[in-house]
């Protein structure tokens, strides 16, 4: 019989984790019972916040789920960055700083990018795996696009249909962060050239450094208006704390095996 | 230095000879009087496997015992050889002469 605290166990940690680990760790927690559940979840929390440390399937893949991990935090601090001040009259000069963030964040990803192998196996294989990975977000984008630009609504659309297409719009948007994000961190050795510890640090200091500057961007965006928005200051805080995280994990790397 | 006190345990309990998880945390029951939590454990586990300072030996059954790597070893001995120095310089301090 499945008991909660082997619910817990392989709801709460990642896969890899789990396949190396999951079965002990479970043993383990069983006999010490629910009160081994606080511990549990803190170190749930510490080993996703360290991807690194996952056991690798392949050489290069605890570099490439750093870079993932430090994407996403930077994607989601764009996207949350974008979503708040989209509509309220945010200062320009934030404004202009969102835009060298998001400038720097296609430098970033550039530079922690792997590259296909040149042959066309491979480049088939990346154009598969981000097709389907990217299919829901373009088609939710695209929808969106054609549905504002090709005179589907009327003029000036009811409230609840304004409101939809723009959470379909974010969404979309949101799901792209995650979708690049997945396929960097599975991209295989027989499909893509990873980049080099150089190369991959390189661009995690970029990334890093967005998220952080993102994280900062929001904290002030939450005090500057008329009233305190505590939605902004809250993402601004986990950006920062989560842009921290993803920079420990890069600074862990060197001292990490079979990488 | 290594990241906190569950590994530097994890890596005394191993000195002696690999050891599965169960056998891990009896012996830093017997160390220092207290068991690590579940989590914890497999944590520093994952961590210190992660670094190169211990490896899997193919074990009997489902679990697979793990055991210090000659990096492990050393990185032990200069962790306990500097604990050992604080420890002297504290007591000395103190004005407790060392057992």
């Amino acid at each position: 019989m499945t008991s909660c605290t082997q619910i817990l166990v392989r709801l709460l940690y990642p896969r890899p984790y789990l396949d190396r680990w999951g079965e002990d760790l479970y043993d383990a927690a069983r006999s010490e019972g629910w009160r081994s559940w606080p511990n549990l979840v803190a170190s749930a929390v510490a080993i996703w916040l360290q991807p690194a440390i996952w056991p690798p399937r392949h050489r290069g893949q605890r570099t490439a789920r750093a870079s993932a991990m430090v994407l996403a935090v930077a994607g989601c601090g764009w996207f949350i960055a974008n979503l708040l001040t989209e509509d309220a009259d945010a200062d320009p000069g934030l404004r202009q700083v969102l835009r060298g963030c998001a400038a720097a964040l296609l430098v970033g990803c550039g530079l922690v990018t792997p590259l296909p192998h040149p042959n066309r196996t491979a480049l088939v294989a990346v154009v598969r795996r981000s097709t389907r990975y990217f299919a829901v977000p373009v088609v939710l984008v695209a929808t969106v696009v054609v549905t504002v630009h090709g005179s589907v609504l009327p003029r000036i659309p009811p409230v609840p249909i304004r409101l939809a297409v723009v959470s379909l719009w974010w969404i979309g948007w949101l799901l792209a962060v995650g979708a690049g994000s997945r396929v960097l961190a599975n991209l295989g050795p027989d499909t893509v050239i990873a980049p080099s510890r150089r190369r991959a640090g390189a661009g995690g200091v970029v990334l890093a450094a967005v998220a952080v500057i993102t994280g900062a961007v929001l904290l002030i965006f939450s005090f500057s208006g008329a009233r305190f928005d505590p939605f902004a200051a809250i993402c601004g805080a986990l950006t920062l704390v989560f842009g921290g995280a993803g920079t420990a994990a890069l600074c862990e790397l060197p001292s990490l095996a079979d990488d | 230095m290594l990241a906190n006190d569950a590994q530097v345990l994890v890596l005394c309990a191993l000195a002696e000879g690999p050891l599965h998880g169960y056998a891990i945390n009896a012996a830093i029951e017997q160390l220092v009087g207290e068991r690590l939590a579940a989590g914890s454990l497999y944590g520093a586990l994952a961590r210190l496997e992660a670094k190169g300072l211990i490896e899997a030996v193919d074990g009997v059954g489902r679990q697979r015992p793990v055991r210090l790597t000659p990096q492990g070893a050393a990185l032990l001995e200069r962790e306990l050889r500097a604990m050992a120095e604080v420890s002297r310089t504290g007591l000395r301090r103190l004005g407790v002469s060392p057992a």
